[in-house]
Order: structure tokens, then C-alpha cells, then sequence
């Protein structure tokens, strides 16, 4: 593996910093961040990607150098964060989705690499490169998802395959690439695949065995949603019967009409619930779709448990660009309005704007442009819904900021321990990667610098 | 407001002519090397193992057929290398040097060098004989009172012309989307035409050579008329001239495989007939 070609910068950043954070006593330990441990992609259950670790700090990182790096052996984006535990990192590479066990205990020595069978096919079928977001520790398993639609559980220390599940047929165009996130006994895992044609749902398999216990799709009739008794969307927007099926076209378009829950989900413990987004709708031409085609672009709250939901709320009605609402919602208690410890939802959204909401009704508080984007006038706070321009509703493909979203850059949210920014994460969204088969010329030469890859995830301090 | 939309609209669909369709065809349409190293020359072939009628593992697609007529009208021996022809196929194979010739790209497809055509076709409508459907008109009332399978492409097609042609009408409630890839024996991506047989639809629109292969399934039954223009976008390209590939520098390459296409026309020609690949008219 080593001295091949550079696989991402990631695994050197992280590493060292990781490497000094486990080296040394942590510090405050917090709720609200990831101790030494750093067992999900965003570091904790609730998404906050912050630490709690006081080593690294504005005076010293300036001084921060690379230790060591381990190339991937691949192209592919880097999508996946590492999950630390104990002393040991685990990557999930792009396809064909190895898992490889590094020693930070021991200068980056490779323990062990899983490199379980994946159909080949599925690389042909994915829609935006072939990324995987990430893998999750507990009761000493890595579990992630494989491109085939297969999700696996890996013994932490042997490297032993424990489990593998397909919940799906990469045929069809459907594949995996997000991260799971175990909450409790279960693994929370979604599909891919919103652009060609495909249903998105959610599921939750039992750790121990790998059974699937349940499945929540994203569009279709409520009981396939897991809209029941205990829901209660906050707006009336997003209440009524089967609005799965009745913001579709007449011909049961809902049927491919995607949603598909792609990328990192959350835990609230306090509240019991998960958070996840749904992606952009199918088919991918928004004027066969005439409607707000819920409940694509969404975010939904759920009984990990059992699946059912227990509020929604559709971000960007009848998604015109790709937008996707997937970003990862982050549960955190902020002061609010007077009050010390509000139970918020942090959501920065491809569609430019920060939303700020009460994670236990789904109201939104709080829903301004973090940049400049024109699709829009603003969100009404009071029916929840966007106001359109309506110059750009203008038919096929006019796409202003278009599926890049914002900037062209995935947008993730750091929780500083006093405050919010949002941070861009280059190498990852859907379009950067995706067209690069028009542009002739010859894939990036060997390397051995970190920074040099199309896979580099950035990771930045605050000044 | 509205020639702002104007606009990008047309920016698109300059887009989608360079690059979207050109991009889907050549993944729909796939790809066959032949290179030129050492003797014994080796003709190698990379190409979707899954995508009939164009080619699959098998080698039972008519490109399959055609690469074995150009590569021993070359005097060379045909080796096959197999990527799925979706996002990243040039990049993986053509580009990456496991291959030297793609069979199958839009005429003229700017990141490669392309030989002269050897077919060219267009978009279809496939229906029943037996319901004597007038041609496809897309301002017709009656358009709208028939069942409409369209393939449910996603990003790399975004949409097929016919697509563009119903979406900007407002054509929608009476549209299904079937899905297009899939090996044959799980019922893709000929299903969509199976359906017009079935009686589920009563219109297929589709790329030609899709159509036509999958309409010799049903013999006597379907009509495969070609879909030549939507008057409302006089931009949009129904027709295509379809070329051999190859690196650009490699115009050796390509030079050779221009003889061959032209000394080997007649079989070519008979391949596809047997394929069933509607051939259209070349441009006045």
C-alpha cells in the first residue's frame, strides 16, 4: 500500500491531530463533543463535530505537521471522516469500500484492511463518484455501507466480517454511500440513488445480528412513510393524509420519486429521536413532476426504535435544483430567546440557508441565507415555506445555483463551544467530482504529497 | 425575467447537446479499443459487460459484432476490458489507457477524436400496430390522452429530448418512467418496451437502437417510427451521427479504423439491420 498513490489529506490531519488528542488527558468534557473517542462521522450522536480535546489550540495550531499518511491505493473522493476508537482509526474508502484499521498508537502502522466482495456494478450505477461517507463504532464494531447496497459489521479488533445485509439491488440503480449512525441496539442506514429513478427510504438494522427491523420510505402513502398517531408536523404545509402520494403527479410518479437518504444522520438522546434529511426528487426533470413531491427534500424526526415519524418538515418544496435537504442536522442546546438551553436543530442547507429549528416540534426559529443565493426571497417563519423567485420558475434545467448548491461545496457545521460557523468541505458534493468523464486527459500521476488528491477533505480551526 | 430564463435555458440545452447527451450516448451507446503495440496487434475493447442491444459480456451486442469485423479487418486479434458506461466511463477506460478505441460516441464529441460515422439514428416512438398512432406530435391534444413510458434517466442523461418535449407542454400525469439499466434477463432496460406490447403503455419514447433491438422481441406486433424534431425547440437534437473514439492524440488510430469502417461498410450495415437500429437520414 504505501508510497502508492496519495489517497487523501484527511487521514494525515486527522491523524495527527487525533494521534495528540489521545496521547494527552482530554479536557472538558462535554455533551455536547467528542472525547478521545470519536466513534461517529460528525464525532458525536447529535452531528457537532466538535471536540472536546484542549491540546490543539489558535496558538499552537499554526505548528501543527504531518506525521504520517496512508494512501488509499485510490482516486476516488474521500468522503468518510474517520471514527477513532481506543487507539485506532478506521477509513472506509470509496469503492470498492475497504476498511482499513490504523494504529495511532504506533507512527499510522495499517493493522488490518477489510476488503469485503462488492459488486462491481454498482460503480457504474452511482450517481456522483464513488464515495462512502463514513463508518460508526459501537460495542466494538465498525459497521458501514458498502456501494452494492450491502451494509456490514467488522469486528474492531480481529477485522473479522461479523455481519453482512443487502438491502438492496444495485441493478436498479439504487446504491449505498452514507454513513451509518448506531443509536442503541440499531443501525441506521439510507439508500442512494435519487437521480435515477429510485425510492428513498431509511432502515434500521439490529447490531447484533444485522436483520432489518424496519424500513421508512420517503415517499408513498403514510404507512410506508411511518406517518402514524404520533405525527405532528409543525405547518400546515406539511399536514394531511398521504402527502407522499398527493404531491405527485397523478401516475404514482412517487413511485421513482427518490428522496433517498444519502449522506450523515443524528441523535437527539434527550428526546429519543433521529434526524435525517431526504435528498432531491426523481426523476430528475422537475417539470414531469408538477408538485412539492413530498417527501423529497425533507427532514423528518423519528423513533429510532420503531421508524415512526414524528414531525416533518419539507425544506425546499418541489426541488428544482438538487438541492437535497441531507446535510446533516445537529442537536444542540443553544441560549434561545431568553432562555439558557433551548433544544435546537442546526441545519445548513444546500440551498443557502442556515436553519435554526426546535427539534422537538419542527418548528422553524430561524432560516437566513449564510450565502448569496437567488432562488429565493426568503423563508416564511410563519407558514415554513420559501418564497420563490418567481423569474426563475421558469421550466427545465434553469437551475441558478444549480445541484452544486450555494457555492458548489458541501456545507457542514462546527460547534466552536461558543458559537456556530459553517465550514466548506471541497471534494465531496455530487457535482465537483461528477463530470469530470467529459474533460479529456490523464488521471492525476503518482503522488506522495497529501494535499494533491481530489479526495482531501479540509479540516479547519477557527481563527 | 423571462430572457434571463431564455437564456440559461438555451445555455442548457448547449450544454446537454455537448455534453449531457453526448454524454449519455456515448454511455449508452459503449465502447471497443483496439490497440497497436506489440505483434500480435491487439484490437482492445472496452465496453459495458451489461447494455444490450451495444454490448455485454457475451459479446452478443452489435458493437460486439462490429468490433470483430473492424479488429479482423485490421488484422488484429479483439480483447475485451469491461466498465460500466456511466459517470466516469471515458475517464476509466479510454483515458486511463485500458483501452484504445471507444465504438459508440456522438459524431464529432469533443473530448475524444472521432472517425467519420458509421450510423446514425434517432430518437423513436414505440407503439402498438394495432392502435394505428398517428406520428408523434408532441402539440397534439391527443398526446395527452396516451400512456407515455419515458426512460427515468437520472443526472448523467438528465433528460432525452422527447423528455424536454412533454416537460416543457406540461405533459406529466400521463407519463411513466421505466427504469434503463439492468441486464435483459431482469427485465431491463427492454421493459419499457415490453410495456408497449403489454398493453401497460401505449407510447414509448426511446433512443432508436433500444428501441428497434427491443422491439424484435415482439414480431408483427410493434410500430418504430423515428422522432425526428420538437418544432417548439428547434435547437434540441433528435438525431444522431454515431462515431468510433479515440484519444486525440491517437489519429493513427483513428485513421485506421476510418479504412476499415469503409471497406467493411456492407457488414457493418448488416449488423445493424439485424439489430434492429433504425437508421435515420443524413442531414440535407
Amino acid at each position: 500500500m504505501a508510497k502508492r498513490r496519495a489517497g487523501w489529506a484527511l487521514t494525515a490531519r486527522l491523524g495527527a491531530a487525533m494521534l495528540g488528542a489521545a496521547a494527552l488527558v482530554p479536557g472538558v468534557a462535554g455533551a455536547q463533543g467528542a472525547g478521545a473517542e470519536w466513534t461517529t462521522p460528525a464525532g458525536t450522536l447529535q452531528g457537532t463535530r466538535y471536540s472536546t480535546l484542549t491540546d490543539i489550540t489558535p496558538a499552537n495550531v499554526a505548528g501543527l505537521v504531518e506525521e504520517f499518511s496512508v494512501p488509499s491505493g485510490l482516486h476516488g473522493s474521500q468522503e468518510g471522516q474517520p471514527v477513532v476508537a481506543g487507539t485506532t482509526m478506521y477509513v472506509v474508502t470509496p469503492f470498492p469500500n475497504s476498511l482499513i484499521a490504523i494504529d495511532l498508537a504506533n507512527a499510522g502502522a495499517v493493522k488490518w484492511t477489510f476488503t469485503p466482495p462488492v459488486n462491481e456494478y454498482a460503480r457504474g450505477v452511482a450517481c456522483c463518484d464513488t464515495v462512502n461517507r463514513g463508518a460508526s463504532y459501537a460495542s466494538g464494531k465498525v459497521v458501514f455501507t458498502l456501494l452494492d447496497d450491502g451494509v456490514v459489521a467488522v469486528d474492531a479488533v480481529t477485522g473479522a466480517q461479523v455481519w453482512r445485509t443487502s438491502m438492496g439491488e444495485p441493478l436498479t440503480g439504487m446504491t449505498m454511500s452514507g454513513a451509518p449512525l448506531i443509536v442503541g441496539d440499531k443501525v441506521i442506514v439510507g439508500n442512494s440513488g435519487g437521480e435515477l429513478g429510485i425510492r428513498g427510504w431509511v432502515a434500521a438494522l439490529d447490531l447484533a445480528t444485522g436483520h432489518e427491523v424496519w424500513r421508512a420510505y420517503s415517499t408513498g402513502p403514510d404507512t410506508d412513510v411511518k406517518i402514524g398517531p404520533d405525527f405532528h408536523a409543525f405547518y400546515p404545509k406539511d399536514q394531511g393524509a398521504n402527502l407522499g402520494v398527493t404531491t405527485w403527479p397523478a401516475n404514482n410518479m412517487w413511485q421513482q420519486g427518490g428522496g433517498t437518504v444519502w449522506s450523515w444522520l443524528t441523535y437527539d438522546p434527550a428526546l429519543k429521536l433521529l434526524f435525517h434529511g431526504t435528498s432531491n426528487p426523481g426523476v430528475w426533470n422537475p417539470d414531469l413532476r408538477p408538485g412539492d413531491n413530498k417527501w423529497a427534500t425533507s427532514v423528518f424526526a423519528r423513533n429510532p426504535d420503531t421508524g415512526a415519524a414524528v414531525w416533518a418538515y419539507q425544506v425546499t418544496p418541489h426541488d428544482n435544483w438538487d438541492f437535497d435537504a441531507t446535510n446533516e442536522y445537529i442537536a444542540v442546546d443553544l441560549p434561545w430567546a431568553g432562555k439558557a438551553n433551548r433544544q435546537l436543530l442546526v441545519h445548513f442547507d444546500k440551498n443557502g440557508y442556515a436553519y435554526t429549528m426546535d427539534r422537538k416540534t419542527g418548528k422553524v426559529l430561524l432560516a437566513k441565507p449564510f450565502i448569496a443565493e437567488n432562488w429565493s426571497l426568503k423563508v416564511d417563519l410563519t407558514t415554513g415555506a420559501p418564497l420563490f423567485q418567481a423569474q426563475l420558475e421558469c421550466g427545465i434545467g434553469a437551475n441558478p445555483i444549480s445541484f452544486t448548491g450555494a457555492d458548489g461545496k458541501q456545507r457542514i457545521a462546527v460547534y466552536t463551544g461558543t458559537g456556530w460557523i459553517a465550514g466548506g468541505m471541497s471534494g465531496g458534493s455530487c457535482p465537483n467530482g461528477a463530470w469530470d468523464n467529459n474533460h479529456a486527459g490523464p488521471p492525476p500521476g503518482p503522488t506522495t504529497t497529501s494535499t494533491a488528491t481530489s479526495g482531501a477533505v479540509h479540516v479547519f480551526k477557527l481563527p | 425575467m423571462f430572457s434571463n430564463c431564455r437564456n440559461r435555458a438555451a445555455a442548457l440545452l448547449s450544454a446537454l447537446l455537448a455534453a449531457l447527451l453526448a454524454a449519455l450516448l456515448a454511455a449508452l451507446l459503449i465502447g471497443a479499443c483496439g490497440s497497436a503495440q506489440a505483434a500480435p496487434e491487439t484490437m482492445r475493447v472496452c465496453a459495458d459487460p451489461d447494455s444490450l442491444p451495444f454490448s455485454n459480456q457475451r459479446g452478443e451486442g452489435f458493437e460486439d459484432k462490429i468490433a470483430g469485423v473492424l479488429a479482423a479487418d485490421l488484422g488484429m486479434k479483439l480483447a475485451f476490458a469491461w466498465s460500466s458506461a456511466r459517470r466516469g466511463f471515458l475517464r476509466r477506460t479510454l483515458f486511463a489507457g485500458a483501452c484504445d478505441v471507444v465504438m459508440a460516441v456522438p459524431d464529432g464529441f469533443p473530448a475524444v477524436a472521432t472517425t467519420k460515422p458509421y450510423y446514425r439514428s434517432s430518437y423513436v416512438a414505440v407503439s402498438r400496430m394495432a392502435q394505428r398512432l398517428p406520428p408523434v406530435d408532441f402539440d397534439a391534444p391527443g398526446l395527452r390522452a396516451l400512456k407515455i413510458g419515458l426512460p427515468a434517466l437520472g443526472a448523467d442523461g438528465a433528460n432525452t429530448p422527447p423528455a424536454q418535449a412533454l416537460a416543457r407542454r406540461g405533459i406529466a400525469d400521463n407519463i411513466t418512467g421505466f427504469p434503463v439499466f439492468g441486464s435483459v434477463p431482469q427485465g431491463q432496460p427492454g421493459r419499457i418496451v415490453d410495456a408497449v406490447a403489454a398493453g401497460e403503455i401505449d407510447l414509448a419514447l426511446l433512443w432508436g437502437p433500444v428501441g428497434g433491438y427491443f422491439a424484435q422481441r415482439h414480431p408483427g406486433e410493434l410500430a418504430v417510427t423515428p422522432v425526428l424534431a420538437d418544432p417548439a425547440q428547434p435547437e434540441l437534437a433528435f438525431v444522431f451521427a454515431i462515431s468510433l473514439g479515440v484519444r486525440k492524440a491517437d489519429t493513427a488510430r483513428r485513421d485506421a479504423l476510418d479504412g476499415a469502417l469503409i471497406r467493411r461498410a456492407a457488414e457493418i450495415a448488416a449488423i445493424l439491420h439485424g439489430y434492429g437500429v433504425p437508421l435515420a437520414e443524413s442531414p440535407p
